[in-house]
């Protein structure tokens, strides 16, 4: 197929991942019966038996259709309707079939039939379906996973489901196709082309009807119960990411108590902008005033905001003459070498006077890292990333430049803010994320465990939340 | 129930302090700066769809040919191993939910989806605050990608829709829901006229604010006037009127087990939330007939994800996965999980 086919069944099924799953593409070469003779790349069937055969030929494709489909679609195009035009259009559950019966006609098979219009639902006995159709029609046969039915159309014409409905779901379904009189001759489109049918229209009506159940799930509400989860949902993630007017505003509207006083929502905020602004000196200072004992409580948190600052003070000092005396220095901190520490930074002392003082409180940086380090026995490898800084002149174009970024303050702050909200008795996590997290793992669960087929309707539009 | 942290502990192993996987150890409380590594999780290591869909290939390629798989079609939903029931393993499940750290407050669809909510549920002071709140943190561009709720109405008149929701909202949440009607009858006549139930709701919320002061005289006057010709021709309207009547024989209605959250906040709330819908919906619809097409949903995305969830559990319980901790209705708000 080539790459163009590739999109279009791509944006048909964007949850299938072709090279995971594969989905059918052509006749299946070695489960047809022995009267077809298939070509133009196993697309193409025809019916070659003699003048006097009366089998029924049934083929089916290279592979079954995957649930996550949501709903699945094809067509053949009838060329030539030979002799009799027995021909019949189908899915067949299971890769094993009978390859002398119809589609339909047999256990777990299901067809329409070309000479009668007929519709068969595992029974040699059809039921009226739909017109009969010969050469020069295009045939097409879908699976709907979500709401378990199958249907069928002509020449572009929704036929409907007929009896093919409550049709359990099943990752086993192959497309089939049977004919019976010589020269009958059948085209499939598995995709390659655009389809008569309009099977994207039919996607979305058929997604917009199963979000909409999604929508109408019962909860109680007799007496505004789940409209005040809602409101609290909202106003606990804005008090958790410090939107103090926002939830100060929302708490009014919706006659909610704010879990803790606006005052302190925006004294945690403000905290949160010193760190991610860059300011670490002030940032701390300030944790220890207003939460006293927090970092001692979290020395991790604490280490980690401290290696932070060591960057930020690098980051915005030149060290390029200090260099071998920081390297020797640093080397020590790491090794835990008294004597070499105090050689490096007696060396620095006697350089550059303005550049001192900053390069000195790298220095004691480096050994109030290295004390709290050991204390607590930690991680080596933030510090050994930060302390690596200084080996480089222009840090900013190192290997290690990212640890510059300002980016990195995001997670410190995130997991700062956590720990004060923690130390407060609140969720350090806020509800409606765990609540959305939750959606996703169960969606990605549903699409392992259930060929239930809903679940390509409704997680279209959730990626994000993975 | 329990909470996150509680259920975390709760489904650690029990032998052993040591033996717990990092990530697990990690989210105990009070270790809040483990969250930074946190997300260096279990997961990392191995692809769980792979082999999930491996396993399930293998046992649908076994058991193709034979007919037992169509044996109970019809009810519930179909698995792909058609052998055993699927368990989940409820500790990794819990841990998986930590691991996500896209979610947080710079995410720019979780901030989309708050504003929708604020704005589509006419919490405007609170959006707008939200609004800017955020386009500082964010660095976000004021203007955003495409109308949170679809109105080509002139800039004028969808502030004019806005400051009647907030007034009729103010007006129910503060007890005056005959108000709220008044003033809607009065701009919109053919609103109420084609939405009787909403009359219904209004008229009942009168009966209760009655009930609330005491003032049983009056409360009957009302339910003879106007409630009974609105439950005349709907039958299934009366229980809920006479549960609210029954209140009246309480000295305390309040406190009254059986019915006493009529007199609830949440009460208010969700007439407040009606009326906020009924208006949004005539302005779509006088839209749509005047050829401006859209398919605003007056309700929330936010509370469609919400649903999302309830849904998904119950899909997997019908595909008999079992082992997973689910989170209620009730609990979502505490982020409380069930086994």
């Amino acid at each position: 197929m080539d790459p163009n086919n590739q999109n279009y069944l791509a944006s048909l099924y964007p949850l299938v991942e072709e090279k995971s799953t594969s989905l059918p593409k052509r006749w299946h070469q070695s489960s047809k019966n022995k009267n077809l003779s298939l070509s133009n790349r196993n697309l193409t069937v025809q019916y070659q038996g003699n003048a006097k055969s009366k089998d029924a030929g049934t083929v089916r494709a290279d592979a079954p259709i995957p649930p996550m489909c949501g709903a699945y679609y094809f067509e053949i195009r009838v060329t030539d309707k030979g002799k009799d035009g027995y021909i019949g259009i189908g899915l067949n559950r299971g890769a094993a079939f009978k390859s002398d019966r119809h589609p339909g006609w047999e256990k777990d098979s299901y067809g329409y039939h070309g000479d009668d219009g007929n519709a068969f639902m595992s029974n040699t006995m059809g039921v009226e379906f739909g017109p009969k159709f010969g050469t020069g029609d295009i045939v097409g046969c879908g699976i709907n996973f979500a709401e378990r039915c199958i249907f069928f159309t002509l020449n572009g014409l929704f036929l409907g489901s007929g009896p093919f409905t409550d049709i359990a779901p099943s990752a086993n379904f192959y497309p089939v196709v049977g004919l019976q009189s010589q020269g009958e001759t059948v085209e499939a489109n598995f995709g390659s082309e655009k389809f008569a049918f309009d099977f994207p229209a039919y996607l979305t009506e058929t997604r917009d009807r199963v979000r909409a159940q999604v929508a109408r799930h019962p909860v109680s509400n007799k007496h505004g119960e789940w409209v005040r989860t809602v409101d609290s949902l909202v106003c606990g993630l804005l008090v958790h990411h410090g939107y103090s007017g926002a939830a100060e505003a929302l708490a009014k509207s919706a006659r909610i108590d704010l879990i803790e006083p606006a005052e302190d929502i925006r004294s945690r905020q403000g905290l949160l902008s010193l760190l991610l602004k860059g300011d670490l000196d002030e940032a701390l200072r300030r944790t220890e005033e207003l939460h006293p004992g927090l970092l001692a409580a979290n020395p991790n948190l604490h280490f980690q905001l401290k290696c932070r600052q060591f960057i930020e003070l690098v980051s915005r000092t030149d060290v390029s003459s200090a260099i071998p005396q920081l390297a020797v220095a640093a080397a020590a901190s790491v090794s835990g070498d008294v004597e070499m520490r105090e050689e490096g930074s007696s060396a620095v002392s006697k350089s550059d006077v303005e550049k001192t003082t900053d390069i000195d409180r790298i220095f004691q940086l480096g050994r109030e890292l290295h004390t709290l380090r050991v204390n607590h026995g930690l991680d080596q490898a933030p510090f050994a990333d930060a302390i690596s800084l200084l080996a480089y002149e222009q840090p900013a174009q190192s290997p290690m430049s990212h640890l510059l970024d300002s980016e990195q303050r995001e997670p410190l702050a995130r997991a700062l803010n956590s720990a004060i909200l923690e130390s407060r008795c609140q969720p350090s996590r806020p509800a409606l994320e765990v609540a959305l997290s939750q959606a996703a793992r169960c969606l990605s669960a549903l699409s392992k465990h259930s060929a239930d087929g809903s679940v390509a309707f409704v997680a279209e539009g959730t990626a994000w939340l993975k | 129930m329990m909470s996150f942290a509680n259920a975390m502990e709760n489904l650690m192993p029990a032998a052993g302090a040591g033996s717990v996987g990092g990530a697990a150890a990690a989210a105990a409380p009070g270790s809040a700066a483990a969250t930074y590594r946190a997300y260096l999780g279990p997961m990392a290591a191995r692809s769980p769809l792979a082999a999930a869909l491996a396993a399930a290939t293998a046992a649908a390629a076994a058991n193709s040919s034979s007919s037992s798989s169509g044996a109970s079609s019809s009810a519930t939903g179909g698995r792909l191993a058609a052998a055993a029931a699927v368990t989940e393993d409820g500790r990794e499940w819990l841990n998986s939910l930590t691991d996500k750290r896209l979610l947080n407050g710079g995410n720019r669809e979780l901030h989309d989806l708050v504003l929708q909510y604020l704005i589509s549920q006419g919490h405007l002071e609170a959006a707008e605050a939200f609004r800017q709140e955020a386009a500082e943190r964010l660095q976000l561009l004021p203007p955003l990608d495409g109308p949170l709720i679809e109105s080509a109405a002139a800039n004028s008149d969808a502030a004019e829709l806005d400051q009647f929701r907030v007034s009729l909202r103010e007006a129910v949440q503060s007890g005056r829901p005959a108000d709220a009607l008044n003033e809607l009858a009065a701009a919109r006549p053919g609103l109420l006229a084609a939405r009787p139930e909403l009359a219904f709701r209004l008229r009942l919320q009168q009966l209760l604010e009655l009930v609330r002061a005491g003032c049983v005289a009056e409360a009957l006057e009302l339910s003879q006037a106007e409630l009974a010709p609105l439950v005349a021709d709907r039958p299934h309207l009366l229980p809920d009127l006479e549960e609210c009547m029954a209140l009246l024989a309480f000295e305390r209605p309040m406190q009254s087990a059986a019915f006493g959250s009529w007199l609830s906040i949440g009460q208010r709330r969700l007439l407040a939330c009606e009326l906020n819908a009924a208006l949004l919906d005539d302005e779509a619809s006088d839209q749509q007939a005047n050829g401006v097409g859209n398919d605003a949903t007056h309700s929330s995305k936010l509370d469609y994800l919400l649903k999302l969830v309830l849904w998904s559990q119950d899909q997997l319980a019908t595909a008999k996965v079992r082992g997973f901790p689910r989170l209620s209705a009730d609990s979502l708000g505490e982020a409380a999980f069930q086994d």
